[in-house]
């Protein structure tokens, strides 16, 4: 496994870092959130640069870019909350592409003028629920028992409040229709979601990080700066060093996935939540560390903060995705609630 | 007059509130127990505040109010046991003293203690009766934990002094008549010793009041900023250059009262999301919950503990920081349980389950930073409680204009 980026991916970071610096400034997110979450301008320029089919083959206009190039403008994107499902976008055109036949479709896709999205669990009664960018997809990705489906619709535009001003929305999935590929696509698809997104968390929790430190070089309370106080620095080691092994367990299950490796999709449940965990140790950090200022409206460390609660959500309960990490290293689990603790 | 009568006994006394309140007061209704007040509407909060200031204004006409303070500034002068018992009993009724309560239990042992006579004369009846409303003018923008280093500069010019400054985290401050406000009135003498403790007419000219929006989108504090606003010198509390003494006093009852507030346990709540999900068979998540639920026991003995010796008029048996500690760190695992358990839906929807899970999730840093970080309340335990050395670089002797800002 490799533990560094690749000059090319080196490459692909620096020009997406200073994209997002320069077109995603927390004033974009603000906008964003007081409209439907989704900020279309941000998107089109993403797709000027490429990124909505950069992990798709150069047969159906894709770059032909690796799952790894793909994490690490995730990791950028998670950095600056960019207000655009990029992830669920280009895991749900990958999805379509493995099963085939949708050329056109996913022609629209790679160029970024049609907008798919990853339904993270089954519809229930033709109804996907909290569908991540379900308020402004055009093709919505959903998984069954069987595999997967796909249903474009005309997107409401309406989102279902939530705490980080998602543009999450229920959508009807009636018309899906099945895509070829079973379970093992529906899994690959899943999966790929859990580890960019363990990857954007890495990219969320570092911001945090960084906002928090800055910060603490500003602030002076008792005649100091206050990021010379043990208290607050041990808390930002502790965060920083969370966030470290994040990033090297998600780049691994980014890896992993990508060379169909039998442990990718272990790891790929458990960088989502160890990831998930880092980035909320380390904003939680963060804002207590601000002060009142933190609890604020105005300073950014509370967009962080709401952000960091909110994408592993979209899954489910947390102790479900533990749960089915468990039944992986253990087989699943056969004991009742109440013998689970004595056995 | 309360000397002639006989003394009343504490079943005599309770059965003489219980019938007032039966007189005047609204039973309890059975609560929504999901119900987060937020009040994000200004209307609301300002009708709110009223409410409970007329709720103060009758519990004093009634003598209800100050049981326990001297009976020549406006109280029952009686036994501590009279506040308890007043207490339980208004538990079981709707209204409530809401933030003029909270004031009075703060700034009132202050005053009792610090100011002249005339002054409680003049201001315990007042507070007593929410007569007049008073909001705590304390914090800076430049002095949070540290407040000692404020800078907001009064300027004595013959019988006034002429403030100058800005104040943030200022509860409730677009309602109130009066403030207690802290100042720098001595900049050449080290920090700690040349701040006063002053009352002010929030209608004095040059005092600006602005809302702050919280995380939640509450509005619930306000910056104020003070220009060339003018007090009478008669307005100290205490000496001029001492306030630092009378700000320690509200200060300590302001975190016995963050701490201990009367709230029902998120336990509840939780055990309801639990049982309606089947988290409660879940083995990890049953576990964490009852983890809580002993926190939750622990926290609640801890505040009998401390407003048992209070009443007494005793020493606390333990640092009131402690509780503030406590509640903080249960707030987060609740806020935390809340969202476990409540998954995908704790996320979105307007549910009010929903509402406050996320209330619940962001609520903790009201009680882990406003009233004293978490941090300082820890520095504050190893230094004051533990005996331990004060970290090193703090200059308490340096002349207040010559630190570093």
């Amino acid at each position: 496994m490799r533990t560094r980026l690749s000059d090319d991916e080196l490459a692909v970071r620096d020009a997406f870092q200073s994209f997002f610096q320069n077109e995603c400034s927390p004033a974009v997110v603000r906008a964003a959130a007081e409209d439907t979450g989704f900020d279309p301008h941000l998107w089109e320029a993403l797709a000027a640069m490429g990124a909505p089919g950069m992990a798709l083959a150069e047969s159906v206009g894709g770059a032909e870019a690796t799952l790894s190039d793909l994490a690490v403008v995730a990791e950028v994107a998670g950095a600056h909350l960019a207000p655009v499902p990029l992830i669920e976008h280009a895991v749900a055109a990958r999805a379509i592409h493995r099963a085939g036949g949708h050329d056109d479709l996913v022609g629209e896709l790679a160029a970024g003028t049609k907008l798919a999205t990853l339904a993270l669990r089954p519809p229930i009664d033709q109804t996907a629920r909290l569908v991540p960018a379900g308020a402004v997809a055009d093709v919505v990705v959903v998984p069954t028992v069987d595999g997967l489906m796909v249903s474009e619709g005309t997107p409401s535009k309406l989102r279902i409040p939530n705490t980080a001003d998602l543009p999450l929305a229920d959508r009807d999935v009636s018309n899906a229709a099945p895509l070829s590929g079973g379970t093992t696509n529906r899994e690959q698809a899943l999966d790929e979601w859990r580890a960019l997104t363990a990857v954007a968390y890495v990219g969320l929790a570092r911001q945090a990080i960084e906002i928090g430190v800055n910060y603490a070089k500003e602030r002076t309370q008792f005649d100091v700066l206050i990021g010379t106080f043990q208290a607050l620095q041990h808390g930002y080691a502790d965060a920083a060093t969370q966030v470290e092994g994040g990033r090297l367990l998600a780049y691994r299950a980014v890896w992993a996935l990508e060379t169909g490796q039998p442990d990718g999709s272990r790891l790929a449940g458990m960088a989502l939540l160890f990831a998930a965990q880092a980035a909320r140790f380390a904003t939680d950090r963060s804002l207590q560390y601000h002060g009142g200022y933190g609890f604020s409206e105005e300073y950014d460390i509370q967009l962080f903060h709401r952000h960091a609660t909110a994408w592993t959500l979209q899954l489910g309960e947390p102790a479900l995705e533990y749960a089915r990490l468990a039944d992986a290293e253990f087989g699943a689990r056969t004991v009742s609630a109440d013998q689970g603790g004595a056995a | 007059m309360a000397e002639d009568q006989p003394v009343e006994s504490p079943e005599e006394f309770r059965t003489r509130v219980a019938a007032w309140y039966a007189a005047n007061a609204t039973p309890r209704q059975e609560t929504d127990p999901w119900a987060v007040n937020l009040q994000t509407d200004p209307a609301e909060a300002a009708k709110h505040f009223e409410t409970s200031r007329q709720w103060q204004a009758k519990l004093a006409d009634a003598g209800l109010m100050g049981l326990a303070w001297p009976a020549e500034y406006g109280g029952g002068g009686g036994p501590g046991w009279m506040t308890r018992i007043e207490r339980e009993i208004s538990r079981d009724y709707e209204e409530y003293t809401g933030f003029a309560g909270a004031t009075t239990a703060m700034l009132g042992p202050a005053l009792l203690r610090h100011a002249s006579e005339e002054q409680k004369q003049t201001f315990l009846p007042a507070l007593l009766s929410a007569r007049l409303t008073f909001c705590q003018l304390f914090s800076e923008p430049g002095a949070g934990s540290d407040l000692a280093s404020l800078g907001t500069r009064a300027v004595r010019d013959g019988d006034e002094f002429v403030l100058n400054g800005q104040k943030v985290w200022n509860s409730a401050a677009q309602f109130c008549d009066w403030a207690f406000v802290l100042v720098r009135t001595d900049p050449d003498a080290p920090k700690h010793r040349g701040i006063t403790f002053l009352l002010l007419d929030m209608k004095s000219p040059g005092v600006e009041v602005r809302p702050l929006v919280q995380i939640n989108r509450a509005t619930h504090f306000n910056e104020v900023f003070l220009t060339d606003v003018r007090v009478p010198v008669a307005n100290v509390i205490g000496e001029i250059n001492e306030g630092w003494s009378v700000a320690r006093t509200v200060l300590a009852n302001e975190a016995a009262f963050i701490g201990g507030g009367p709230k029902a346990p998120a336990s509840d709540n939780l055990r309801s999301l639990a049982r309606e999900s089947g988290a409660d068979k879940h083995p990890v998540l049953r576990q964490s919950l009852a983890d809580l639920i002993t926190r939750e026991r622990v926290v609640g003995w801890m505040g009998e503990q401390i407003q048992a010796a209070i009443r007494r008029g005793e020493m606390p048996p333990m640092d009131p920081g402690l509780i503030k500690l406590m509640t903080a760190d249960i707030r987060a695992r609740s806020g935390t349980l809340a969202m476990e358990l409540r998954g995908a839906a704790g996320l979105a929807g307007d549910e009010p389950e929903t509402f406050w899970a996320q209330s619940e999730l962001v609520g903790r840093f009201a009680i882990s930073i406003g009233g004293g970080t978490n941090e300082v309340l820890r520095n504050n335990l190893g230094e004051r409680a533990l005996g331990l050395p004060r970290e090193p670089g703090f200059s308490k002797d340096q002349p207040w204009k010559d630190i570093p800002r």
